[in-house]
């Protein structure tokens, strides 16, 4: 019994970490045969000692990155679509004890599974939600990967504009400046027409204007990049990793 | 049996924690995914923003110059 209890846990347990797994079970009965799979780094490992002495439970690992978990056992027949893990359990239970029934069932799944996989894959309704699981998580690094690549790009983009933005601003300065000098001159002159003096003055107060609005938002964008490459550091980090 | 219940129990237990692990996982990645998202609309917008004021400044500054 505890022989059992613990052949379960480790059952348990390894099927809950392969992921993966597709969890097939064939549901076909017999003779009492429990084949479960899982691991691919296990190799093969055959597991005798069942208390009642007449089955056999054989733990493979195919080795391909996909391990297959097969349920066979004499109960099958009365089954519908239960997971490859119970299946499992149950063959250690009763499989040996009533190895000698035969009976096929494709299995009708577990709610939620889609009908079409419950009938080419009986059985399958955990390791299905472990796969949408495992592929949505997929999708997630993926989606992460694109954003972070087009991140970095917009933020090259944005690093190289605020350096000639950075530019232009004293330019436009030194231009500003100028024209100041340059009205003063001009307020000297008693000829000069007052109009258009007033009309310079407003243009050089706009382009003030201007210069202090485009500093802002420069100095708005230097905040966004320091955030921005705070981003891309651990992702940065990771890349070697994976 | 009880051994075997309680074992059963604690695989269970395992097995729900595991669970939540590709949980915090999965919203892990989701906030991740959030932010980069977040950072590149904010800095897109920003560029954006640069660019039509230094063309208006450029304007400004083209007729200060002819004056």
């Amino acid at each position: 019994m505890i022989k059992t209890g613990v052949l379960s846990l480790a059952l348990l347990l390894f099927v809950a970490n392969t992921g993966n797994a597709q969890g097939k079970s064939d549901l076909k009965g017999g003779k009492g045969e429990v084949k479960a799979g899982g691991n691919p780094d296990q190799g093969k490992t055959d597991l005798k000692g069942n208390e009642k002495g007449n089955g056999k439970t054989d733990l493979k690992g195919n080795g391909n990155g996909k391990p297959e978990l097969k349920g066979e056992h004499g109960k099958a027949g009365e089954e519908h679509g239960k997971s490859g893990e119970e299946h499992g359990n149950a063959g250690n239970d009763k499989g040996h004890e009533e190895g000698e029934d035969e009976g096929e069932n494709e299995g009708k799944g577990p709610k939620g599974t889609p009908p079409g996989l419950a009938k080419e894959h009986p059985g399958q309704g955990h390791a299905y939600g472990r796969e949408r699981k495992a592929a949505s998580m997929e999708i997630g690094e993926e989606r992460l990967k694109a954003s972070t690549e087009e991140h970095a790009e917009i933020l090259n983009t944005v690093k190289t504009e605020v350096s000639a933005q950075d530019q232009k601003i004293a330019d436009a300065k030194s231009v500003i400046e100028t024209a100041k000098a340059a009205l003063e001159t001009l307020k000297g002159d008693k000829k000069a027409d007052p109009a258009v003096i007033a009309a310079r003055e407003a243009l050089i107060a706009k382009a003030v204007e201007k210069v202090g609005v485009l500093e802002s938002q420069v100095a708005t964008a230097k905040s966004l990049i320091q955030t921005a490459e705070g981003l891309l550091k651990p992702a940065a980090a990771e890349a070697p990793a994976h | 049996m009880k051994k075997t219940l309680a074992i059963f129990a604690m695989a269970a237990l395992a097995t729900g924690f595991m669970g939540c692990d590709n949980a915090a996982e999965q919203e892990k990645l989701k906030t991740d995914i959030s932010k980069v998202e977040s950072s590149s609309t904010a800095l897109d917008s920003t560029l954006g923003a640069v660019q039509q004021t230094s063309q208006e400044l450029d304007e400004l500054l083209n007729e200060l110059k002819a004056e």
